[in-house]
């Protein structure tokens, strides 16, 4: 073990106690769950803002003029607010509710493309999840766009500042880029390179989907154009998301998706849009969603989203120095070195001689929950010359025990299945 | 062991894995199978190597890289289908894919019925996200057999979901 004290940054085991799903057995063992890159469990506050809503509070928002239409109104505004607070907003009309990280990209990339011809250029990186890929994909195909990709060192897993540098010279009109890659851990440098981006006239966009809810995020500070991620990755629920957007793009944008809430005034041949937010929102929100998500923020908060990261990080740190000694495993991207470069909790292993859905599906046996695959990441694993990896994501409620359950089983399962 | 009390990883099972049989391209192969799951990322070739009248099927060898359960179905697969007409080599297709299909509560499958060892594999009906791992040599055996009668060649084929 390392000589550093690590125990001053990790968070209370009782917050486990917050969770009801954690105290379930799984195949007999108590549940490990370590897949939080790909889904994080609900706290007993979220459960009961969604139930209390329908129990209580239910009517549709902005329409009735009666009691329960207006409180239901009132409590997803509130909402609506409770993100602005937390990512530090000017305005909480900047703030848009979507169904998750991925609507909001392809909403983007709708309507950010519109006004692009032929030949236009978007940057991206060899490190985004398929969500922020294949919209561009899609875009690019439609207007003829030119699709860009920083490149990652394979070694590092880490982007190619020098590349990007390179790339910025071709003039791209977005860039669109990962905070946190959700398949190696790597905390990318963010305000470094939209600042740098943004300084050249190119639209900036971030996915937070890794590192909302796991630390602090000032959209003024890393002063993007757009940011969106999904709320049940941060203790929300599934099926809401987030997309911040700077206030004046937001107005000068055309709405996306057409229907009631997004209108003024509509005739039988035209219509004219709602101011933002709204104008965005087409339809009959997930008002239930957005008052989860905002009842899973404020619990983040309470806990102290720079604990999380640290709790996050070390727990990744610990595991990577105990499966790092283990001949037969290898780790990818950045917590494959001693001194890695920023990380977050996400650690991406693979054992020699064994497939990633073998290792997952023996670590089941004990009750352990890891993700195999490509993790939405099939370019990016290809540059890596894994075709799957397996991935351990940690959370609030992770432990240092579970660290050890973890290791121990990677032991247990190198035992039986390779000697 | 693993395999001790394991519905999915039995001995005969990971014992194909470690040590597969006929891995390796042969010479000289009439039929040649790609197949994928870009899904999961298992790839398994399937080779056939056929008599001069094309009815029956002398050999058949994989090659590749999949979890286990792939692994060793390939592997079973090429040892079952050996010397044995096409038409034989359909039906024990048939009858592989019908019994890793059943509900996962139904019976065991018998190690003594027609399709002898290959019912070790029988257990990834409890685990749903695996049976398209077993199946997947299977379903390429399935198109090779197709293109065997029709004068053999090279084809490529991808699979998601059973």
């Amino acid at each position: 073990m390392s000589s550093i004290d690590f125990s001053q940054f990790l968070l209370p085991d009782k917050l486990r106690d917050e969770f009801p799903i954690l105290s379930q057995l799984v195949r007999g063992q108590p549940l490990v769950y370590l897949d939080n890159a790909a889904t994080t469990q609900k706290p007993q506050v979220v459960i009961d803002a969604i139930t209390s809503h329908y129990r209580e509070a239910n009517a549709n928002v902005h329409r009735g003029l009666y009691y329960l239409s207006e409180r239901a109104t009132s409590a997803y505004e509130e909402a609506r607010q409770v993100i602005a607070n937390y990512l530090n907003c000017s305005s909480n009309k900047e703030i848009i509710f979507t169904r998750s990280a991925t609507e909001g990209i392809n909403l983007l990339a709708n309507c950010l493309t519109q006004k692009l011809s032929k030949g236009d250029r978007i940057l991206l990186t060899e490190m985004e999840h398929h969500s922020n890929l294949v919209p561009w994909q899609l875009a690019a195909q439609q207007k003829q766009l030119i699709l860009d990709f920083v490149p990652v060192l394979p070694e590092q897993g880490t982007l190619d500042l020098d590349a990007f540098e390179k790339l910025l010279s071709r003039e791209p009109k977005i860039f669109s880029v990962t905070h946190i890659s959700n398949g190696l851990g790597t905390v990318n440098p963010i305000e470094k390179l939209v600042s740098r981006a943004r300084s050249l006239g190119i639209t900036t966009i971030v996915d937070a989907s890794q590192s909302a809810g796991h630390k602090p995020i000032n959209v003024q500070q890393i002063a993007c154009d757009f940011l969106v991620f999904s709320g049940h990755k941060m203790c929300g629920p599934s099926g809401i998301g987030i997309l911040y957007g700077r206030q004046n793009l937001l107005e000068q944008m055309d709405p996306w998706q057409g229907g009631g809430e997004m209108i003024s005034k509509v005739t039988l041949e035209t219509s004219t849009w709602a101011e933002i937010p709204h104008k965005f929102e087409a339809g009959t929100p997930n008002i239930e969603g957005a008052i989860g998500l905002a009842a899973a923020v404020k619990f983040l908060k309470k806990i102290d989203l720079q604990r999380i990261s640290y709790h996050d990080q070390t727990l990744a740190k610990l595991a990577a120095q105990e499966l790092r000694e283990i001949p037969q495993v290898k780790i990818f991207g950045p917590l494959h070195q001693q001194h890695p470069p920023e990380y977050a909790g996400i650690l991406s292993f693979s054992i020699k001689g064994m497939h990633a859905h073998d290792v997952v599906a023996l670590a089941d046996r004990k009750g352990i929950a890891l993700r195999a695959g490509h993790h939405c990441n099939q370019p990016l694993m290809r540059r890596l010359g894994a075709a799957s990896t397996a991935r351990a994501s940690f959370y609030l409620y992770n432990t240092p025990n579970e660290v050890n359950k973890l290791v121990q089983t990677i032991h247990w399962i190198i035992k039986n299945y390779l000697e | 062991m693993i395999s001790q009390d394991d519905e999915l990883y039995k001995e005969v099972l990971l014992d194909h894995a470690r040590h597969p049989r006929n891995y390796g391209v042969p010479s000289h192969p009439n039929v040649i199978v790609e197949s994928e799951n870009p899904q999961c990322g298992d790839e398994i070739t399937l080779y056939l190597i056929l008599s001069e009248d094309h009815s029956t099927i002398s050999s058949s060898h994989f090659t590749g890289q999949a979890c286990a359960i792939c692994t060793a179905s390939a592997s079973m697969l090429t040892t079952k289908i050996r010397n044995i007409t096409l038409q034989a080599a359909e039906l024990t297709a048939k009858q592989f894919l019908s019994m890793i299909k059943r509900p996962p509560d139904a019976p065991s499958a018998d190690l003594s019925g027609p399709l002898g060892s290959l019912a070790a594999l029988d257990g990834v009906r409890k685990f749903p996200a695996r049976v398209k791992c077993a199946a997947l040599p299977w379903r390429a055996l399935q198109q090779a057999l197709q293109q065997a009668s029709t004068g053999g060649g090279t084809s490529s084929l991808e699979i998601r979901d059973e």
